[in-house]
């Protein structure tokens, strides 16, 4: 060892005599739990800065959420009832419109107003029985005769009758 | 471990240099000692030499003695703000200086020990002789030779702090 290590080495001792016990392990123990603590306190900074960062990634990632879910088309837009009804129009082509247009004048028909117009009028008249029917030909000989299950003719006595007759 | 590394490499050095600065008060420097490692694990970085390292290391050691005189003397505000200007001004020592400055010190109070004495700690610290040996060799016992050693060591810092004391930095 060099004299001058030797040199350093007493002034240390020297230095170092009558110190207070324990001293220098004392505080190295302190400054070390100092550090531990430093690191240990850096630690949790740092994984309180990455949680932070990933609970505001899932705020923002929930609140854009639904609207990522309405972009996409089909489940969304039929599970959504609207109160409207979209109609959608389009314009018709050329060969699809009619038009009109007025005639030119020698192309004009007039009618003449020479017409009688007939008007009918419906009802005034209704079904009558067997027994009515023979009422109403009292006056006049006749008999009612059954020709099938729904059909009856009736024959008067008289031929001349058979071409009507005035009802009192 | 890093921090044990650094601390056994370094608490001898820095307790020495914080010696001179405080002109041998060794309750002081021990107090600034403490303070100033704090420092170290509270504001470590990386450095690419070792020198600048040490010079970080006296910054630290002289802020926090700065600290600590402000916090004594707070009762004298102006008066402390005067002194500690020029100590800490003047107290700007390198390493080299204040290193150099004690084993000045010690040699010279090593050279006015007595010739038994001084052959002593020849033996024990340049010839490395272990205390068996140098006990065998005085017919004496290690106990005995370890108790002169001490006596020896504790006149021998007297010695040097009380001269720090009475010098000023240059």
């Amino acid at each position: 060892m060099s004299d001058r290590n030797n040199k350093e080495n007493l002034l240390n001792e020297v230095l170092a005599e009558a110190s207070p016990a324990g001293f220098r392990e004392a505080l190295l123990g302190e400054t070390l739990r100092l550090a531990r603590r430093r690191r240990h306190f850096r630690q949790t900074r740092q994984t309180i800065g990455v949680l932070g960062v990933f609970i505001l990634l899932a705020i923002l990632g929930w609140q854009y959420w639904p609207q990522a879910i309405a972009v996409s088309p089909p489940v969304a837009k039929m599970a959504v009832p609207t109160p409207y009804k979209l109609v959608r129009t389009e314009p018709l082509p050329d060969n699809d419109i009619v038009t009109t247009r007025s005639f030119l004048e020698n192309q004009l028909v007039a009618s003449s107003a020479n017409v009688v117009q007939v008007e009918t009028s419906g009802g005034g008249y209704r079904q009558i029985n067997d027994a009515q029917l023979l009422a109403l030909v009292a006056q006049r000989p006749a008999v009612l005769i059954r020709t099938g299950p729904h059909s009856e003719e009736l024959v008067f006595a008289n031929p001349e009758d058979k071409k009507g007759f005035p009802l009192n | 471990m890093a921090y044990r590394t650094f601390y056994d490499g370094y608490f001898d050095r820095l307790l020495r240099y914080l010696l001179v600065v405080t002109g041998g008060d060794e309750e002081s420097a021990r107090e600034v000692l403490q303070l100033t490692l704090v420092r170290v694990v509270r504001h470590v970085k990386t450095f690419d030499a070792e020198e600048k390292f040490w010079s970080w290391l006296t910054v630290l050691a002289r802020s926090a003695l700065a600290d600590e005189r402000r916090k004594r003397r707070r009762y004298f505000a102006f008066l402390e703000k005067f002194t500690l200007h020029t100590d800490v001004e003047g107290a700007v020592w390198n390493d080299g200086e204040g290193d150099e400055k004690l084993r000045a010190l010690l040699e010279r109070n090593l050279k006015s020990l007595p010739p038994d004495e001084q052959k002593l700690v020849g033996q024990k610290y340049f010839a490395r002789q272990s205390v068996r040996e140098i006990a065998d060799e005085q017919q004496t016992t290690e106990k005995a030779v370890e108790s002169k050693l001490s006596r020896i060591r504790r006149r021998l810092k007297d010695a040097v702090l009380a001269e720090l004391k009475n010098e000023r930095p240059q």
